[in-house]
């Protein structure tokens, strides 16, 4: 079976969201993921992105529609979902291997089994000589990166990412995503970034799906050819740079629209 | 700035409180002796403050370890029990809005007018002191933890129900520590007003267990036969007590906080 | 007995000399109250009652005025320290205890005492009658109420080599009645009357039995007594014709005056305190120990001081006449008169 024939680890069929009696924060949003997609959710202020990805992630339910995660409801994959937050999100009283570790604390893990894997994920973010350090001694793209190491430690099959590296510099950026990538072709995990940077989201996905606001619906989708892997090097090509190009203009278009 | 800089600085900061230090007991002895001889008894002499400190040294001491106890125990169960009521009105804001009410009146009514009645009802001596100090421990600290338990950080509550966490994984593994630094602010307050608490306590309650009564009790005794001098040590025992107290609270501060919290970090790395 | 009546000839004599004196005032016509009279303002240690009847009796008689002053007794009550507010000037002279005098003159405190108007302090301890505690001595062990600070404590304590707890007077009887074995400071000519009248049978210990054995006193500042000496001696001398009138005489305009003063008094509890004020030779003394009204002698203050500084309630001995005048009183009230 190919890859385009298997079924998609994730599907989304008319989805609405509303939070009560407020508007409608999302209105039949359809897409499917197929196993392995890095797929980039872009869009303007309110389109709803990050609410796509807490519906995927089970933390908040669906007002109508239907998502498909793995082959159950969201809330029955809990455990192959792993979530990188905007912000690091670490627990200030633990250092960094116990930050590392807390998901497979509440699941019960050994301490066997948790040294192991806490050791081979600070190793995939490159931070295994700060596995003593507290969350206050570690700069920002740091805390990112045990936060990522973190949401690895529970070896995911989905991998839900809400602009984690936005509050970095452009450097630090764009090394993450290189290592972003790096991990990615070590594990084999299915990717939901959401992002405000076209850069980024061109650099990083296979997929981009472009969102329009009020109400928060899917806009546009394109495919990303270019080859994995990636380095610095494919963000000076001339297919890259045209599809950022391209990418920004639907953008422009899609901000436009508002009423 | 020149090689003798830092080390002038630091002799300095030494020298300057012990001068000023110096000065004011000069200037009480200026007083002192101002005062006309029918009225200097109002302020006793430094060195008759110090002679009380010989004289009653015992009575002092003695009493300054009684009400030390009274307030110790207060103050310990004020934060046990202070703990265990704020993990349950974290529960649910319907928990709250059931008790909040009748904690804030409790709190608002003044110990002065709960003593007596408390001595009436559970006799007196270390006990009544003990709940006296409990009593002025407790509303700051419930308040204080219970607002910490309740402020988590959004995404880290959203981080463990990802992770399928089981409501007590979340109470004790993330709501707690989390409210560890609003804890130990209720810890601060509670920590000087236990003190205060133990000294009015014993004016009502006594604690004369084996006749030796707290700093209170002194104080009524010194009071009543116009002795200023030992009147103004147990004051500065008081003070101690104080001190005391505040400087335990500080090191459990440090010792639970100093390696995480923001509040002890020295310059960026 | 022949002793007695000899010594009664002189006192006889003087009196009859007093008698026609006041007598002889007589005819002059008495002032308007008040009226240009020196104000002398005196401080009581609680509400009127009738353990200041002598007081009230002096002034409800006109003897204050007699004597050239006008008077106003200024009712303490439950907090007020009757000390403070005569060292602020706010009173000219107060009612007090010797000893407490000498342990405040000890630590610089400018009073002065002017004489005596009890021979017995009716301090005495409160208990019920079917308690185990039959002497003072019996307090060994157990867990009193009182003033925390009083004297007698310190005084019981070493006179029968005992020791006891002290927990502070609320100045109540609610615990009394609540608990048989309960003990606590009274006065002899008040807490009783209110034990038996809510069905309690109570039994009480002087403390001037054990030897501890102050004088009531009126005392003022030195200040005072050097600017205003008239006034005081019309004072003292008043006053002790009042608590003589008062006990041996028709206490009903000092009961009068008191019930006015005090709306919750009844004859009643006046009644019982004047009784036993006599039972108890509270004002009087005992007459064959040389007591009389108004006696203050120099041997029982001295007595004090000593107890005191045996005590260390006070540091060093003090002379006598650093805080008690004994000349103030009239010739015929002193010991050896009458």
């Amino acid at each position: 079976m190919s890859r385009d024939e298997a079924p998609p680890v994730v599907e989304l069929a008319g989805v609405d969201k509303r939070f009560g009696d407020g508007p409608p924060i999302l209105e039949k949003v359809s897409f499917a993921a197929r196993r392995g997609d890095f797929l980039s959710l872009i869009g303007p202020s309110g389109c709803g992105k990050s609410t796509i990805l807490k519906l995927i992630s089970g933390l908040i339910p669906v007002t109508a529609g239907r998502i498909v995660v793995d082959g159950t409801a969201p809330s029955g994959a809990a455990d192959r979902l792993a979530f990188v937050f905007q912000e690091p999100t670490l627990l200030p009283w633990l250092n960094v291997s116990r930050n590392v570790e807390v998901p497979l604390r509440l699941q019960g893990a050994e301490a066997a089994r948790r040294a192991e894997i806490v050791g081979k994920s600070l190793a995939l973010v490159g931070l295994a000589d700060r596995r003593d350090y507290y969350p206050r001694q570690l700069s920002g793209g740091q805390k990112m990166r045990v936060s990522l190491a973190r949401a690895l430690s529970v070896e995911p099959t989905i991998l839900l990412l809400d602009e984690p590296f936005g509050a970095l510099d452009e450097i630090s950026r764009n090394h993450l995503n290189e290592e972003l990538l790096a991990i990615r072709q070590q594990l084999s995990w299915t990717a939901f970034f959401v992002t405000h940077s076209v850069a980024e989201a061109v650099f990083l996905s296979n997929r981009i799906l472009i969102m329009s606001a009020n109400p928060g619906r899917l806009h546009d989708e394109l495919e990303v050819g270019l080859p994995y892997p990636r380095t610095e090097e494919t963000r000076e090509s001339h297919a890259y740079q045209r599809l950022v190009g391209e990418v920004s203009r639907i953008l422009r278009s899609v901000e436009e629209l508002k009423p | 700035m020149s090689a003798t800089g830092p080390g002038l600085l630091r002799a300095l900061r030494l020298l300057l409180p012990a001068a000023t230090g110096a000065g004011m007991i000069l200037a009480w002895y200026a007083v002192h002796l101002a005062m006309s001889p029918e009225q200097r008894f109002l302020l006793p002499a430094p060195h008759a403050v110090a002679r009380a400190f010989v004289d009653d040294g015992p009575a002092l001491w003695g009493a300054a370890l009684n009400t030390g106890a009274g307030a110790l125990l207060g103050f310990g169960s004020a934060v046990a029990l202070s703990f265990v009521l704020a993990l349950i009105l974290s529960l649910s804001p319907l928990v709250r809005a059931s008790f909040y009410p009748y904690l804030m009146i409790l709190q608002m009514t003044p110990i002065i007018v709960m003593a007596p009645i408390l001595i009436l009802w559970v006799g007196p001596g270390l006990r009544s002191v003990t709940i006296i100090t409990f009593l002025i421990c407790f509303f700051p600290m419930v308040v204080n933890t219970t607002q910490g338990l309740i402020s988590t950080d959004r995404n880290l509550v959203d981080l463990f129900r990802m992770c399928r966490a089981a409501r007590w994984q979340e109470i004790f593994l993330l709501r707690v520590p989390a409210a560890l630094p609003y804890f130990f602010t209720g810890l601060r307050i509670a920590g000087t007003l236990a003190p205060i608490g133990a000294i009015v306590g014993d004016f009502y309650a006594g604690n004369s267990a084996g006749g030796q009564g707290g700093l209170g009790f002194l104080a009524i005794i010194y009071s009543s036969r116009f002795q200023m001098g030992a009147l103004f040590a147990t004051a500065a025992v008081s003070c101690l007590l104080g001190f005391v107290f505040v400087a335990g609270v500080i090191a459990l501060n440090w010792l639970a906080l100093h390696k995480w919290h923001d509040s002890f970090s020295h310059a960026e790395h | 007995m022949n002793a007695p009546l000899d010594r009664l000839r002189r006192p006889v004599a003087l009196a009859a000399a007093a008698l026609a004196a006041g007598l002889a005032g007589c005819s002059r016509p008495a002032p308007a109250p008040g009226a240009g009279l020196p104000r002398v303002r005196f401080k009581t240690d609680w509400y009127p009652q009738a353990e200041h009847g002598g007081f009230y009796q002096a002034l409800a008689r006109g003897f204050y005025r007699d004597a050239g002053i006008d008077v106003e007794i200024v009712p303490g009550g439950p907090g007020v320290l009757v000390s403070n507010i005569v060292l602020s000037g706010q009173v000219d002279i107060a009612m007090g205890r010797s000893d407490d005098m000498i342990a405040w003159v000890s630590q610089g405190l400018p009073f002065v005492i002017v004489g005596a108007y009890m021979e017995r302090d009716p301090q005495a301890i409160l208990v019920h009658d079917e308690s185990p505690v039959k002497t003072l001595a019996d307090l060994d062990g157990r867990t009193v109420m009182g003033v925390q600070g009083s004297n007698w404590i310190e005084f019981i304590k070493e006179r029968y080599h005992i020791s006891f707890n002290l927990i502070p007077s609320n100045f109540g009887l609610a615990q009394f009645m609540a608990d048989k074995d309960f003990i606590q400071q009274c006065f002899v000519t008040n807490e009783p009357f209110y034990v038996r009248k809510n069905g309690g049978r109570p039994r009480t210990l002087l403390m001037s039995d054990s030897g501890f054995r102050p004088y009531r006193v009126m005392y003022t500042t030195q200040r005072y007594l050097r600017e205003h000496p008239g006034e005081v001696r019309a004072f003292v001398a008043a006053s002790l014709r009042g608590w003589d009138d008062f006990m041996n005489g028709d206490p009903s305009p000092a009961k009068a005056l008191i019930a006015r003063g005090n709306p919750g008094m009844t004859g009643e509890f006046m009644d019982y305190s004047i009784g036993v004020m006599r039972d108890a030779h509270i004002v009087a003394g005992r007459p064959e120990d040389g007591e009389r009204i108004g006696a203050m002698t120099r041997g029982r203050l001295q007595e004090q001081v000593d107890d005191l500084v045996r005590l260390r309630i006070i540091p060093q001995l003090i002379p006598l006449d650093k805080f008690a005048r004994f000349d103030l009183t009239a010739p015929d009230q002193r010991a050896d008169a009458k």
